[in-house]
């Protein structure tokens, strides 16, 4: 029995960095082009200016009364043609209502909408005196699929963009990633990089010099995104393997997302279930489709400062993990859903969703096997050194992709305490991140927390 | 700029080997423990990967200080190209070198926002320093990369060329959609900008046509191209209206209401009687958001309110109150629609007149329809709220 475990935790060891090392090829090959491509005049920079898709902007808020209005004005700043701001305040417990209505002198509308979803109940509409083009929703507490079904019912533009109420968009990033949609008519939803903002400078709503976190844990999560969208989602996207779009920046086709009925209530994980669930009803259906992620449409978020408030999240991402991939379980090994039956799902659910227990599971098999007098200590220090080290390179590689961004950290300090950063993450904090996600994925079925319990800083410009 | 994505590749590839090497060996030695070449391996790969992450680390610090570098650069050539460029354009000063890659950028941005001859005396310059003959010798060559034939046609684009506009069709049928879809917008730009004799233009509108009715292009790419066209577009978009399918004329549609124009009102207004009902609500559409509303379609429009499609209803009602004189009785009973952004489009459209909003306060307190009066009362309000 010690024995298969330990061929098992080898082979898995294995296939992971494999993926790791591909992924850094394929991340590599779309980054090369991608960058030449942006180097040219730019023709359809001017055409986006041209000939646009007009786009919903859902903002679903809850307890957001630090930062909403700097994120509000940053997405009412956007230099897109032609766009609306719907901000759907879900039963906040704080001033979020009073400072959007304070802020943007909020009048009561009487629009009505149709009832192709069904929500919980709205309060109130609010249209704003001054921004034409901007619309708030007060609703009964829900969670977040439930306040953003309630702006998918609002919106009237054929294409919506679901962001974090603790978000900055970029403008140009809007019209990159809406351009797909002009370029592609099978494309049915569309993801673009989320980055971290904190502690880097702000003007007018827009990130004017990105500087490196003051704090270890606001850094860690700087590589962490790094790694996850640049070279992860990157190679997924190549690949046709794409199952998450954040919830902090996706573009989506909404006609065809209230025709697979919105995003699903009760779930932590409503954007990556909303990804599968779009997945599993066009190959139902037998319909051509696509879903994409492009590496530099950019939105910037502000990232937990504390380790309670990461550790909820982290919480929060585990079990949405969990949600979206039992909810969907026929699609497990499922040759009817091609390769996301048999590649993409059996990755997220093998490397991903189990990743934390195998990981907290071998860190006890390895002691139990030290209690027996059976561990090669030296082979096992030697095989966790060689674990780190592959795990850095992926970092390392992922943050030199960072380097070709249009925004990236300049300055060498920043990038020296980054790669450092790369290192010493493995050290603790990989080990504390396994454990959070270990309980997680013991708490599954709760109900809890689809808000989170996030202590916003206020998003301020840094002096 | 530095080779780095080659040598990220070189290093991927070889840590992929690397992995797969350490796994085999690994297990391989697990299962016959007795070989000993576990220790010599997993300190080699140890090494190797550190020897990685310090070659990694050490390309971003070059990579940035050449990127530094290369952006003085080029924002100081840029400046000192944008002077001598005008100066050309303006005073036929020669520039004291030939065009380099930041001289033909900084080129075609000004080419792009100028106008009329100095615009032109900047594409001659583009021809004269060989640069042009460069690209049309990338687009005829069969072997040309993907990417740099991308470019040339960008470039193209920008410069509005009339010599470039054969070899541009020719990439419309390019294996390559991305090459396709460039060439189709570069030439519908050119044709939308550039002043051509009626048979050129009619050369090109046919090759837009064909490219259009050939089915490999988006919906969105064809509406881009017939909006980029503009008004030289227009012979296409009624032969469009007119023989093609259902799925083309929508585009068309689209189009001309997105462009508010009135032109081609005669070939839209059969449309109004189309089976399609997207059809329908797509001549409705060019007909409202022209502003104009012939007197031939009034009867039709009237007939429309009363579509069983609620999106059709939606736009008969937005064309209804351009109707003069204004169908009081219709919207009057439109206003009592069980869809609200019906009765909203009524209440909206009797609101802009004089006449109108005595019908909507009459309505507020009279009509029979209690969502009607709920719409009359808000439009009211929301048009007092604006006058203050």
């Amino acid at each position: 029995m010690i024995e298969i475990l330990e061929v098992f935790i080898l082979v898995y060891f294995t296939v992971l960095n494999t993926f790791y090392a591909v992924a850094v090829f394929v991340a590599t090959r779309e980054l090369s082009y991608h960058i030449r491509r942006r180097q040219s005049v730019g023709l359809t920079e001017l055409l986006n200016r041209e000939f646009y898709k007009p786009v919903s902007i859902l903002v679903p808020a809850y307890n957001e009364e630090e930062t909403i209005q700097a994120s509000v004005d940053s997405f009412l700043a956007l230099q897109y043609p032609e766009y609306e701001v719907i901000v759907v305040n879900d039963g906040s417990k704080d001033g979020t209502l009073a400072t959007l209505i304070l802020a943007y002198d909020l009048i009561e509308s009487n629009r009505n909408a149709s009832k192709i979803l069904v929500t919980r109940p709205v309060r109130t509409i609010y249209r704003s005196r001054t921004r034409p083009n901007l619309t708030v929703i007060d609703k009964e507490n829900g969670g977040k699929a439930d306040a953003l079904n309630v702006g998918l019912t609002y919106a009237t533009f054929p294409l919506f963009c679901a962001v974090d109420a603790d978000s900055l968009l970029d403008a140009e990033a809007l019209l990159r990633l809406a351009r797909r949609f002009v370029e592609n008519d099978h494309l049915i939803a569309a993801g673009g990089s989320v980055r971290v903002m904190n502690g880097s400078s702000m003007k007018d709503g827009r990130i004017s010099e990105l500087r490196i976190p003051d704090r270890w844990i606001e850094r860690v999560q700087v590589v962490e995104y790094a790694r996850a969208f640049l070279a992860g989602r990157t190679t997924f996207s190549a690949l046709g393997l794409l199952l998450i779009i954040s919830g902090a920046f996706g573009l989506f086709k909404r006609s065809v997302v209230i025709e697979a009925g919105g995003f699903l209530e009760g779930t932590v994980g409503e954007d990556m279930e909303l990804v599968m669930r779009l997945h599993r009803q066009m190959r139902d259906q037998r319909r051509p489709y696509d879903v994409e992620f492009d590496l530099d449409p950019v939105c910037w978020t502000q990232a937990p400062d504390s380790w309670k408030v990461l550790r909820s999240q982290r919480d929060r991402w585990q079990r949405g993990l969990w949600e979206g991939l039992i909810h969907h379980r026929k699609m497990w090994f499922n040759p009817r859903y091609g390769r996301i039956g048999m590649i993409a799902i059996p990755y997220y659910l093998l490397f991903e969703a189990l990743s934390p227990v195998l990981e907290v599971g071998g860190y006890a098999f390895m002691l139990i096997l030290g209690i027996l007098g059976r561990l090669n200590w030296a082979f096992v220090l030697l095989f966790l050194l060689l674990a780190l080290l592959y795990g850095t390179v992926v970092s390392v590689a992922a943050l030199s992709i960072e380097l070709f961004m249009r925004v990236h950290y300049g300055h060498p300090q920043h990038r020296l305490q980054l790669l450092i950063t790369a290192l010493l993450e493995n050290f603790g904090f990989r080990q504390w991140h396994a454990w959070v996600r270990f309980l997680a994925t013991l708490k599954l079925g709760q109900k809890k927390g689809q808000w989170g319990t996030m202590t916003r800083q206020k998003i301020a410009a840094r002096k | 700029m530095l080779g780095f994505g080659l040598l990220a590749l070189a290093i991927s590839l070889i840590l992929t080997l690397l992995i797969l090497f350490t796994g085999f060996t690994l297990l391989e030695t697990h299962l016959q423990p007795s070989r000993g070449i576990t220790w010599p391996l997993l300190v080699f790969t140890c090494v190797a990967g550190g020897l990685f992450c310090l070659i990694l680390s050490a390309l971003q610090f070059v990579q940035l200080h050449l990127s530094r570098r290369s952006d003085e650069d080029s924002l100081r050539d840029e400046l000192w190209w944008s002077e001598r460029l005008l100066a050309w354009a303006y005073m036929g000063e020669p520039t004291s070198r030939p065009l380099d890659r930041s001289g033909i950028a900084t080129l075609l941005t000004l080419r792009d926002v100028m106008h009329g001859e100095v615009s032109d005396r900047l594409r001659d310059l583009y021809r004269q320093e060989g640069w042009l003959a460069r690209d049309l010798h990338h687009l005829n060559r069969r072997y040309t990369s993907t990417l740099l034939r991308a470019e040339t046609i960008e470039r193209l684009a920008l410069l509005r060329d009339p010599q470039a506009l054969d070899p541009l069709t020719g990439q419309l049928s390019h294996r390559n959609q991305e090459v396709r879809s460039l060439a189709l917008l570069a030439i519908a730009r050119s044709v939308g900008r550039l002043p051509l004799e009626r048979y050129e233009q009619s050369t090109y509108s046919l090759a837009v046509h064909a490219a259009l009715i050939s089915g490999t292009f988006s919906v969105g790419q064809a509406q881009e191209a017939l909006t980029l066209m503009d008004h030289h577009g227009l012979r296409l978009s009624r032969d469009l209206l007119l023989h093609s399918s259902s799925s083309l004329q929508l585009v068309v549609l689209d189009v001309l209401a997105r462009r508010r124009s009135a032109e081609l009102h005669e070939d839209v207004i059969p449309l109004l009687h189309a089976q399609h009902p997207e059809l329908r609500a797509g001549a409705l559409k060019v007909l409202s958001r022209s502003g104009h509303v012939p007197p031939q379609a009034h009867a039709r429009i009237l007939e429309l309110t009363q579509d069983p499609v609620t999106f059709v209803r939606l736009q008969a009602t937005s064309a209804t109150v351009l109707v003069q004189p204004l169908p009081e009785p219709d919207l009057w009973t439109l206003m009592g629609d069980p869809h609200w952004w019906v009765r909203r489009a009524a209440a909206q459209g009797l609101g802009r007149s004089d006449a109108g909003r005595t019908l909507l306060t009459r309505a507020g307190q009279f009509h029979p329809d209690r969502y009607a009066r709920d719409i009359a009362n808000d439009t009211l309000a929301d048009l007092s709220a604006r006058a203050i």
